[in-house]
C-alpha cells in the first residue's frame, strides 16, 4: 500500500474509476427506435424457430444428430418440467413451455456470447412482458377449467381451516397467487440478468482501468487478476443463465399445474 | 423411481418448483399486513403498528405455507 500512497499524482486528467451502473444498460438506438436488445429479441425468435424447424424437418425413427438434439430438448421440458408439475393434462402445454424455455435460454446466453454480450432480460420491461403472457395464460386456463368463482376458490381458499383463519389467509393467497406471481417471476429473471451483467462489467471495466487509465504500475501488474476473475464469472454467468431460464419455465408449469388441480 | 413420473403417485417428493412458489407467499404476507400496519400508523399517528403488521404477516405466511405444502 505504501507504493500507492507515495506514488506521484498522475500527469494529466485522471478522474478515477467510475463504476459501471444503470447508465451502461441504456444503449443508444441503432436506427430509429430500435436498440440492441430489440434486435436480440428478434434474433432469438428467429434462432428458436430455425432450431426447431431444422431439427424436426425430416423426422426419422433412428434420429440424426440434429433431430436428437431437438428431441432431447423437447424431452427435458416434457419430462422434467411439464409432467412433474402440471399433472395428467401436461401434454397440451409442452410446446408453449419448450418455446418459452428455448427463447429465454437464448436471450440469456446472449449475455456472454462474444460480440453480442448483452442479456436482453436485464431490461426489466422484457421479463415484465413475458411474465404478463404467463399471467394471462394461467388465469385464463384456471377460469376455463373451474369458472370464475371456482377458480378464485381454488387459488385463494385454503382447505380445512376455520373461517377466522381464512379472513387472514385468503387476502394473502389472493395477493400472492393473482397479483404477485408475475412480479416475482419477472423480477427474479431481471435481477439475475442485471446483476450478472453488472458483475462482468465491474471486472472487465475495472481491469481495463487498472491496465490503461490508472497510470499506476502496481495496478497494471494486478490487472490480469481482474480479467481472470471476469473469465471465471463468465462461466458462472453461463450457469446462472441456464438455471434462470429453467426456473422461469418450471414456475410457469407449476402455476399452470396449480390452477388445473382440483384441490390443493 | 423412473425419472419424470407424474404427480400424485403416493409418497413422492414434491416437485422442486414448490420451494420457489413459497417465496411469493412469504412476500405477500409481509407486504399485505406490513402495508396495513403502515397505513394505520400513518392514519393514527402511531409507530408501532408497522412492525406488528410485519410480524403478523410473516407468521400468517408461514402458516399458509404449512397448510399448502406440508399438511396437504
Amino acid at each position: 500500500m505504501t507504493i500507492l500512497a507515495t506514488a506521484p499524482p498522475p500527469p494529466g486528467p485522471n478522474p478515477g474509476f467510475e463504476s459501471p451502473g444503470v447508465a451502461d444498460f441504456q444503449l443508444p438506438p441503432i436506427f430509429g427506435p430500435v436498440t440492441k436488445p430489440v434486435l436480440e429479441l428478434v434474433l432469438a425468435a428467429i434462432l428458436v424457430y430455425w432450431f426447431f424447424t431444422y431439427t424436426t424437418r425430416r423426422p426419422q425413427l433412428v434420429p440424426s444428430k440434429p433431430q436428437f438434439l431437438g428431441e432431447s430438448f423437447y424431452g427435458i421440458v416434457r419430462n422434467s418440467i411439464a409432467r412433474d408439475n402440471i399433472g395428467p393434462e401436461f401434454l397440451k402445454y409442452v410446446p408453449f413451455l419448450t418455446t418459452l424455455f428455448a427463447f429465454i435460454l437464448v436471450n440469456n446466453l446472449f449475455g456472454i456470447i462474444p460480440f453480442i454480450q448483452f442479456p436482453t432480460f436485464s431490461h426489466p420491461g422484457v421479463p415484465y412482458a413475458l411474465a404478463g403472457v404467463v399471467w394471462l395464460m394461467y388465469n385464463i386456463i384456471g377460469i376455463r377449467k373451474h369458472g370464475f368463482l371456482g377458480y378464485l376458490r381454488v387459488s385463494t381458499w385454503p382447505p380445512d381451516v376455520p373461517w377466522w383463519v381464512r379472513i387472514v389467509l385468503t387476502p394473502i393467497e389472493f395477493l400472492s397467487n393473482i397479483l404477485l406471481r408475475p412480479v416475482t417471476l419477472s423480477l427474479r429473471l431481471f435481477g439475475n440478468m442485471f446483476a450478472g451483467h453488472l458483475l462482468l462489467l465491474v471486472f472487465i471495466l475495472g481491469g481495463q482501468y487498472m491496465l490503461v487509465y490508472s497510470q499506476s504500475i502496481l495496478l497494471g501488474i494486478l490487472s490480469p487478476a481482474a480479467f481472470g476473475l471476469a473469465i471465471v464469472f463468465t462461466f458462472f454467468e453461463a450457469f446462472v443463465q441456464v438455471v434462470q431460464a429453467y426456473i422461469f419455465t418450471i414456475l410457469t408449469a407449476s402455476y399452470i399445474g396449480a390452477v388445473l388441480a382440483d384441490d390443493h | 423411481m423412473e425419472p419424470g413420473q407424474s404427480r400424485g403417485g403416493g409418497a413422492q417428493p414434491p416437485p422442486p418448483s414448490e420451494a420457489w412458489t413459497a417465496l411469493s407467499y412469504l412476500l405477500s404476507g409481509f407486504l399485505l399486513f406490513g402495508g396495513i400496519g403502515w397505513g394505520l400508523d400513518a392514519l393514527l399517528g402511531t409507530r408501532v403498528l408497522t412492525p406488528v403488521g410485519l410480524l403478523f404477516g410473516g407468521a400468517a405466511s408461514l402458516y399458509l405455507i404449512y397448510i399448502r405444502y406440508v399438511k396437504s
